[in-house]
């Protein structure tokens, strides 16, 4: 039987051990911008997500010899997860998005929800952003995992059930419990289509 | 266990591409350069590492005949290596020493034809430079007085 064709990712990985940088490069910013949502999103705050970033491809960098199976994206993702538990473990967050962070009262919730959005639809959608992020804040740990990974990461619940190690049922379950808390919370300010 | 449909994958897929944007506009970032830049740099560490590692790896895989060739090389040098020449402090043993004196009175017997006659030496002026020497050197004992009585 033919060998299946590497993925792009796999691709990128094995010129890297070959000893290209640029490989490397490319292999984190394929994956930036949905890697660092999530973890963004899980611990809730830029600077930490800075570090668990960094942490997350440090890891990748020291481990990449163990990469065998599956996707790099799930190893990757399944990386980081790991890197978050491991904080959200030693440290329990102390902030919340309520607090002001400047005497004029601006609150860290409006820090977040500002990043990444065009400065129209910023102005215009600041605090259903606002909204949308304290609410994903506050969802149980295992719900906004599969939320964020599934929403912010556009992975598929098949892959977020091999990176979390559960069953699709589960992953789906959780999925649903989250969308159906959010559409509580949010149910006067942003309704579905 | 019944699933109820709001499990159903495709309507939760549905559900997320619905909702994707405005979650992602709520909570999407990204890295900064500064981040990006450590992370390259930790990169290339990474590299260094694993280009050390290969090549301890292949050392590995040659140490039976690396060490088979070293125990080789280092059991040619002990055998070959110059060594200075014993020198005794002593005098030779008395019976060498009398080799040599006796070989001395025999060439007497050689060729005393082509030795000028004043200069040819008679056996009793031979045997007795002999006993001197040896007497000199300290060696002359019974066993040279029988030989010189042969």
């Amino acid at each position: 039987m033919a060998a299946s064709p590497l993925s792009d990712d796999e691709v990128l990985l094995q010129r890297y051990r070959a000893g290209s940088l640029e490989a490397f490069d490319e292999l984190v910013l394929r994956h930036s911008r949905a890697l660092f949502s999530y973890i963004r999103g899980m611990v809730g705050q830029q600077e930490e997500a800075e570090d668990l970033f960094q942490d997350t491809w440090a890891r990748v960098i020291r481990h990449e010899a163990s990469f065998r199976g599956g996707t790099v994206r799930g190893w990757i993702w399944r990386i980081a997860k790991n890197a978050v538990i491991d904080r959200l473990r030693r440290h329990k967050p102390d902030d919340s998005l309520d607090r002001p962070i400047r005497e004029d009262g601006l609150r860290l919730g409006d820090q977040i929800a500002a990043a990444g959005i065009p400065v129209p639809d910023q102005v215009a959608g600041a605090d259903i952003g606002r909204r949308i992020a304290a609410c994903v804040e506050k969802l149980p740990r295992a719900q906004r995992e599969v939320f964020l990974m599934r929403t912010v990461s556009d992975l598929s619940f098949n892959e977020i059930a091999e990176i979390l190690a559960i069953p699709l049922n589960t992953a789906l379950g959780r999925m649903h419990y989250a969308v159906v808390r959010l559409r509580e919370a949010l149910a006067d300010e942003w309704r579905e289509r | 266990m019944s699933t109820p449909d709001t499990m159903d994958e495709a309507r939760l897929d549905a559900v997320a591409a619905t909702w994707g944007p405005a979650v992602k506009a709520a909570c999407a970032g990204e890295p900064s350069p500064e981040t990006r830049a450590r992370i390259r740099a930790l990169a290339e560490q990474g590299l260094g590492t694993r280009r050390r590692r290969v090549f301890f790896a292949r050392l590995r895989s040659y140490r039976v005949s690396a060490a088979a060739a070293a125990l080789i090389c280092a059991t040619t040098l002990l055998v070959i290596r110059p060594t200075e020449r014993h020198v005794p402090a002593h005098p030779a043993h008395p019976l060498a020493a009398l080799d040599g004196i006796l070989m001395l009175a025999a060439s007497d017997d050689a060729e005393v034809a082509s030795y000028p006659a004043a200069t040819r030496p008679t056996r009793a002026e031979t045997v007795a430079l002999a006993r001197r020497l040896l007497e000199m050197q300290g060696f002359l004992d019974d066993d040279a007085e029988d030989i010189f009585a042969l």
